[in-house]
């Protein structure tokens, strides 16, 4: 399904080059549900975006189907199946929730019941939402679970990439998102989630640890959660708990 | 089979460009002489007073300068354009007998069929002439006028003559009076006390002839407790010739009484678009203008609306599109003439590939008219690093007690935003006009359905290049 091969990225700024990820291997396999976690700054985030083709490797390749992607553009991705959900979504004003939800969903028809039923899927009153706008007025949280909403809403989703879809969610809604990725996996879609949070672990069929622009590990749960705080060292970042 | 308008969301650059063979059955001279505005007189057969007029307006001209600011308008030479163009075509009140060729402009355009679906009445001026003209008999039964300009000077002689150019004189501008010694056309509309339009009328001018100038003159008169809207539509084709609209829109609202007012003018690059419109609102009276500027290589347009009684009020929203070639001076002024009087003004400007968007609005509170609130939002969203976009409010606060806000904002589409739409599978520029459209989305609520769709095709005419 993906294969990413000995993809680096790095950035430069006045202060120098940096690199961001170096040399990483990758491959998710079809209906395989993995999470990508590991300690802030490691390069997590960057992967995601390179997947979806928000930025492009410095060298490397990225293969999708067998097709290599590395050359295409945002819109060929998304339109070969490839989902994004930003770990913050952008703001718009007069655009409103339901125009975002028939966009994410290619069907210009869709119905406000239609839309409706997207965000009922995400814990949100849909009809306290759809026609509202996308703008400052909604809450951090609130977008982010309408960002959510518009994924399951893609139909043509292969493969879904999920930025910390947790963060800025409460601790109410968040038992509903496990749920949505549960039933994303049942209907046999490729999953990457980058997460911090164990019972988005758990659900996963596969870990993978990146820390310093590397992975560092990969394997079951059970085989990645204890070592885990060995790489990480004290931090407890993702701890039950942690919203 | 030809193009017309769907109302859907197609783009389609050719359909405002339709260039009909100029067979005018009359055209004056090029140029603006004494001699000139006599044979437009005579042609028209105006009375004395209306030739009077004029004389004294082309005296006004040729001893008023040119705008000290705004947009160059160095390359309007005068002695180019012609000022009167007679079409091959007499007022008629079935569309059938409208010329075939003029017929069918109008017909791509899609004022026929608006006049079956949305509209109480219809006028279609082509150059200088109106060429149809109609209004539903519910109306006319309860005394409402609607018709050009030529047979309500004939026919309602007095009321022409109390209210024609009292609101905008001459002397307001060099092109105003320009305007009052060409003028040719346009629609006088007069609603009596209490009689409520709950349908919109329309005025569609079309300049087909190259080199000439549209100086069509808009009178309305919106009597106690009565309501109005009315649409006003306006295109040309392009030519390699500079052409010139300098229409003149003067609208009474007297007391109690409601005008909405919405125009999308639309003009080709070749145009310069120097057009006066005024409002004069008396006690409890509201103004509404909804305007949308695109097209024309040069544009001078300020809606300006006195409050000129207790509690009148305004709301102004405008949108202008600037690309490439095209400097667009356009804002709105308002005067709070009396107490107690508001305004809210709220206009969006859009810039690309090097076109210049400037908002430029005036408000004024006279002495005494103490209370007056006014409320100024201009946001203007730039589409590239080679546009521009100004922001020039004046405020001249005279009366006490008054409550002012103005504010602008300034800014461009971000990356982000261009990315994030494209994750659902749409391209950049797509994205870049869901973006604008949603930007101008305060201005299209304030549209009939069926003109907010022409507005949006034509952002994406003007987001897709240069058109005409």
């Amino acid at each position: 399904m993906l294969e990413l091969k000995r993809v680096c990225f790095g950035v430069r700024n006045e202060k120098g080059s940096k690199e961001i990820l170096k040399d990483v291997d990758l491959t998710l396999e079809d209906r395989q549900f993995i999470v990508i976690t590991g300690p802030n700054g490691g390069g997590k985030s960057t992967l995601a975006k390179l997947i979806m083709g928000i930025e492009r490797p410095v060298s490397g390749q990225i293969l999708f189907n067998g097709e290599d992607i590395t050359d295409w553009d945002i819109t060929r991705r998304a339109q070969a199946g490839i989902s994004f959900a930003f770990q913050q979504p952008v703001r718009f004003k007069g655009i409103t929730v339901k125009d975002l939800i028939r966009l994410a969903s290619g069907d210009k028809a869709l119905s406000t019941n239609g839309a409706c039923r997207y965000l009922s899927a995400v814990g949100l009153c849909a009809a306290d939402y759809v026609n509202r706008e996308v703008d400052a007025s909604l809450s951090g949280g609130e977008l982010k679970r309408i960002e959510i909403a518009t994924i399951i809403a893609r139909q043509t989703t292969k493969l879904a990439v999920f930025d910390e879809p947790e963060a800025g969610i409460d601790l109410w809604s968040f038992h509903k998102l496990t749920h949505v990725f549960e039933k994303m996996h049942e209907e046999q879609r490729t999953i990457l989630i980058i997460s911090h949070q164990e019972r988005i672990l758990n659900i996963a069929d596969e870990i993978v640890l990146i820390a310093d622009g590397r992975i560092q590990k990969r394997g079951t749960r059970d085989a990645i959660l204890p070592e885990l705080l060995e790489v990480t060292g004290s931090c407890n970042f993702f701890k039950e708990d942690e919203a | 089979m030809a193009k017309k308008k769907t109302f859907i969301e197609d783009i389609e650059r050719t359909l405002y460009d339709i260039k009909n063979e100029d067979r005018p059955v009359y055209k004056t001279k090029q140029g603006l002489t004494d001699e000139i505005i006599r044979d437009i007189s005579a042609k028209k057969h105006d009375p004395d007073w209306m030739l009077a007029f004029r004389l004294h307006s082309l005296d006004v001209y040729n001893h008023t300068p040119l705008p000290v600011w705004g947009p160059d308008l160095s390359e309007l030479d005068m002695d180019r354009i012609v000022t009167y163009v007679k079409p091959d075509a007499k007022m008629a009140g079935r569309w059938e007998d409208v010329p075939a060729d003029i017929k069918d402009t109008f017909d791509r355009l899609g004022i026929p069929e608006a006049e079956k679906t949305s509209l109480a009445g219809v006028g279609a001026q082509y150059d200088s002439e109106v060429v149809y003209h109609s209004i539903q008999e519910s109306l006319t039964r309860q005394g409402v006028i609607y018709t050009d300009m030529e047979t309500a000077l004939v026919e309602h002689e007095d009321l022409v003559r109390e209210y024609f150019m009292k609101l905008v004189p001459p002397k307001d501008h060099k092109f105003a009076a320009l305007h009052g010694a060409v003028w040719s056309g346009g629609s006088f509309v007069y609603v009596p006390a209490g009689v409520q339009v709950k349908i919109p009328l329309q005025s569609y001018f079309r300049l087909n002839s190259p080199g000439a100038g549209q100086f069509e003159h808009t009178l309305i008169i919106v009597e106690k407790g009565a309501s109005l809207h009315f649409i006003e539509g306006c295109s040309a084709p392009k030519y390699n010739v500079t052409n010139l609209h300098a229409g003149c829109v003067e609208l009474y609202v007297k007391e109690g009484a409601r005008l909405r007012y919405s125009t999308i003018e639309n003009w080709s690059r070749n145009m310069m678009n120097l057009n006066t419109k005024r409002a004069l609102v008396e006690k409890d009276g509201l103004i509404e203008w909804v305007s949308g500027s695109f097209g024309s290589h040069v544009s001078m347009l300020y809606p300006c609306s006195i409050l000129h009684g207790e509690n009148a009020r305004c709301e102004f929203t405008g949108v202008t599109f600037a690309g490439h070639g095209q400097h667009l001076d356009t804002g709105a002024t308002v005067v709070h003439a009396a107490p107690h009087t508001s305004a809210n003004i709220n206009t969006r400007t859009i810039s690309k590939d090097g076109g210049i968007a400037v908002y430029r609005s005036a408000v004024k509170v006279a002495p005494g008219a103490d209370h007056a609130k006014c409320s100024v939002n201009c946001e203007s969203l730039m589409l590239d690093d080679r546009s521009r976009s100004d922001t020039l409010p004046v405020m001249d606060i005279q009366g006490d007690e008054a409550d002012i806000g103005h504010e602008a904002r300034i800014g461009r589409i971000s990356d982000e935003a261009v990315y994030y739409l494209t994750t659902r599978g749409i391209s950049e520029d797509e994205a870049r006009a869901m973006i604008v459209r949603g930007f101008v989305e305060p201005i299209a609520k304030a549209l009939p359905l069926e003109y907010a769709v022409e507005m949006n095709n034509l952002i994406n005419i003007e987001l897709e290049g240069a058109m005409g």
